[in-house]
């Protein structure tokens, strides 16, 4: 029951992480191509009016999924999923706490901050992941980051999906700042 | 046009439970070696490890000297896949051996058994040199378990050894990333270590110092 629950949850984190891609896609449709019409107006009020209830969403799902790749799948962090988790975790329990007192707009700079931090140690992982040799010519005998857990339609892991996380999350800050 | 919160978290919970029924439905995954404990008709992974002897200092991850230049290898005694004995101790052989610790999931140990191959074809393996190859790290949650096949594979044409779950036989060679290759004297002693991927020339190089006779102090 094991294999098969860690195989189920790795497609429906892969799954989730789709489905936060699609969302951004339309955020940045809203903020660019179809901008002023009543449709992305709608939208980016809606995600202005929930930024820390959907920065919430993104990081805590990320951070219980983390948690539970690690804890219950038994797969090793590398130091760069640390460097990730760092900022993953900092967002949701800034998020959490902007979500209780209202404070989502005075918090947006510092999640954004993270997000991008956080955006830029994904965005390397992955590309480590289909390129090993551009971290050195060796793999650590603990736990290197070229390990690549599991890769879901060809294309989602474990980097992969803290990325749609971290990109979705810094969508919703940039769009919550706009009238 | 007003999108409520109430219809962002119902449009939330739909994706959450379409994704959990997807994911309960089709269960099995597109990547993922084979799971289990020997991963190989009759074959086991992982055997015990014999060391006798003082293990090799670990290898430098600087460009600092290797304190285990010169040093004696301790007497590793293991099997091979099927069972077989293997036996690692050169200085009662008499041979120059080179071993290869290679994990079946690390992509440069998957880019340097090629290059010991093309070494090999290029005439650069002697006859009079041991190669032993050593699968360690060995993981069944890792692409290209298990490492039986994996070196079968990959057209390994040595003796295989299979490391212990504890890796006994890396950490009696010093061993702290993969590939390693261990350079040993014929009296026992080790000639070079490198780690990490090392290209044909080199390769040849340090086969052909191997080779030589040792200088006497």
């Amino acid at each position: 029951m094991g294999e098969v629950s860690t195989e189920s949850m790795q497609t429906f984190s892969a799954l989730l992480a789709v489905a936060a891609m699609a969302g951004s896609v339309i955020v940045v449709s809203c903020l660019t191509v179809v901008r002023g019409t009543a449709f992305a107006g709608s939208v980016l009020t809606a995600v202005r009016d929930n930024s820390a209830a959907l920065w919430l969403m993104l990081a805590g799902t990320a951070m219980a999924g983390s948690l539970w790749f690690s804890e219950v799948a038994g797969y090793s962090p590398c130091k760069l999923c640390w460097y990730q988790r760092t900022a993953m975790y900092s967002i949701a329990v800034i998020s959490l706490v902007a979500l209780v007192r209202r404070e989502a707009r005075t918090v947006a700079p510092y999640v954004l901050t993270l997000a991008l931090v956080g955006l830029g140690i994904s965005a390397y992982h992955y590309v480590l992941e289909w390129f090993p040799s551009l971290e050195s010519g060796v793999c650590s005998a603990d736990v290197p980051c070229t390990t690549i857990w599991f890769r879901k339609f060809g294309f989602v892991t474990l980097p992969f999906m803290a990325g749609v996380a971290f990109v979705s999350t810094a969508l919703v800050a940039v769009a919550g700042r706009r009238k | 046009m007003r999108i409520s919160g109430k219809s962002i978290a119902a449009a939330v919970a739909l994706v959450v439970v379409g994704a959990a029924a997807v994911a309960i439905g089709s269960g099995g995954g597109d990547q993922g070696g084979n799971q289990g404990g020997t991963g190989d008709a009759g074959l086991e992974q992982y055997r015990p490890v014999q060391v006798s002897g003082v293990p090799l200092p670990a290898m430098p991850e600087d460009d600092s000297a290797d304190a285990a230049i010169g040093e004696k290898v301790p007497v590793v005694s293991g099997f091979d896949f099927a069972g077989r004995e293997v036996s690692l101790d050169v200085a009662a052989s008499g041979k120059p051996t080179l071993v290869v610790f290679l994990a079946h999931w690390c992509p440069h140990c998957n880019r340097e058994i090629p290059r010991i191959l093309e070494v090999d074809a290029d005439g650069g393996i002697p006859d009079g040199l041991r190669v032993v190859g050593v699968a360690t790290g060995s993981r069944a949650d890792q692409p290209n378990w298990p490492p039986s096949s994996w070196l079968e594979a990959m057209g390994w044409k040595w003796e295989r050894m299979a490391d212990s779950e504890t890796a006994d036989a890396f950490m009696a060679y010093g061993g702290t990333s993969y590939p390693t290759m261990v350079f040993v004297n014929g009296d026992g002693t080790v000639r070079t270590r490198v780690s990490g991927e090392t290209d044909t020339d080199t390769l040849k190089g340090l086969v052909k110092d191997l080779m030589e006779p040792v200088a006497s102090a």
